[in-house]
């Protein structure tokens, strides 16, 4: 299957797209499957990504008059509500280890499956960057950290990928 | 650009090519709509605090702006009806606290209570016949007001002491607060039941309101 070419929400999306119910109703249908590819890639499962994605969408719809760039802050919302599922998750797997079995479906290849071994700002980095096709800069404002930092997370994770895809 | 880069580019771009989810409209609307009740619920529950933090904080800054040697007593803050009840029972709260806060002058505490007449000689008798710190001792909380009406609301109150020559401990006891002259007061009857139980006094003598003397 072809790859299908990254999502470029911004070139579409009007700037001042942030008022009104209508434009919030707008960007939901439009950034909808973008954000559920980005969750799912993020968390490894499907279920769980729509019920991130939605949740992600009632906090923008929360600070809709504050966000500045909706799109973006949506972006980030999902990746911090993903790092916060990871986070959740492997709470419950130390208090139910036997429970920890969850919804992740993407254990049928050893890509998917060193992905979702990788700590959860490491996938972010390599799927922001690798699929979203972001640059340092903007990874770093969706993980609130440095570009710097950014790369070193890229580099580590694309060294234990390495590890699994060229042993 | 290395091998592994790629690989992983394409990897994911076919992975993210199988996601088939479909948005969700009114999954969402329900959403919002429990997130917006939660977040009513949260606010609130703030604001009823945040009211009462700050007649707290009034009444605490109060206190410790002391000026020529007697400390300042707050007086509460005009209440025009029982409507805005979470600020009544604030102020009601802080009538309370400071008719029996320690440093208050007799004038102070007396201008807080509703007919206060004789109650001064009460006062002057506490201090000769039982300890002479048992005013400041005692500690009076307002744990419930119920209002009846506008201008009138039952209290449930606690007072604790550490003055062991009267009593050390706590009592919960219930009174009232009236909303006179603009302010909200302790009935006669409320501030009596506090001396009563702060004029118990060793010797043979107790203190006593004159009305209520038995």
């Amino acid at each position: 299957m072809d790859p299908e070419p990254r999502p470029d929400p911004d070139a579409e999306r009007p700037d001042t797209a942030r008022s009104g119910r209508a434009d919030f109703a707008e960007l939901y249908e439009r950034a909808y499957p973008e954000m559920a590819r980005l969750a799912v890639l993020l968390t490894g499962s499907r279920e769980n990504a729509h019920d991130v994605v939605q949740e992600s969408f009632v906090r923008l719809h929360r600070a809709w008059d504050r966000a500045e760039n909706p799109h973006a802050y949506l972006r980030r919302i999902v990746v911090n509500e993903c790092t916060s599922y990871h986070r959740r998750a492997f709470r419950q797997r130390r208090v139910q280890p036997l429970l920890r079995a969850e919804n992740v479906e993407f254990a049928a290849d050893e890509i998917s499956d060193a992905l979702a071994r990788l700590a959860p700002r490491q996938r972010a980095a390599i799927v922001l960057r690798y699929w979203h096709g972001c640059s340092e800069a903007e990874i770093a404002e969706v993980l609130r950290c440095r570009p710097g930092t950014v790369g070193s997370l890229v580099h580590r994770g694309l060294a234990e990928l390495r590890q699994v895809i060229e042993p | 650009m290395s091998d592994i880069e790629d690989v992983v580019r394409e990897h994911l771009a076919v992975r993210a090519a199988h996601v088939d989810l479909t948005s969700d409209r009114a999954d969402l609307d329900s959403r919002m709509t429990r997130s917006n009740r939660r977040h009513d619920t949260v606010r609130n529950g703030l604001s009823l605090g945040g009211a009462a933090l700050a007649v707290v904080l009034v009444v605490g800054l109060a206190y410790f702006t002391t000026s020529g040697g007697s400390p300042s007593v707050r007086t509460p803050v005009q209440a025009t009806s029982v409507t805005d009840r979470n600020v009544a029972r604030a102020e009601i709260a802080g009538a309370y606290m400071t008719v029996f806060q320690p440093g208050a002058t007799d004038a102070q505490r007396l201008a807080l209570v509703d007919d206060p007449r004789g109650l001064q000689s009460v006062i002057n008798a506490l201090r000769k016949y039982a300890s002479q710190s048992a005013l400041e001792t005692v500690r009076v909380h307002v744990d419930r007001a119920t209002f009846s009406d506008a201008t009138h609301a039952a209290i449930a109150f606690t007072i604790t002491s550490t003055n062991s020559a009267s009593f050390a401990g706590v009592m919960h006891k219930t009174g009232g607060a009236v909303f006179v002259d603009g302010k909200w007061k302790l009935t006669r009857a409320s501030f009596c039941t506090v001396m009563a139980e702060a004029g118990k006094v060793t010797h043979d003598k107790r203190v006593y309101c004159p009305d209520a003397a038995p």
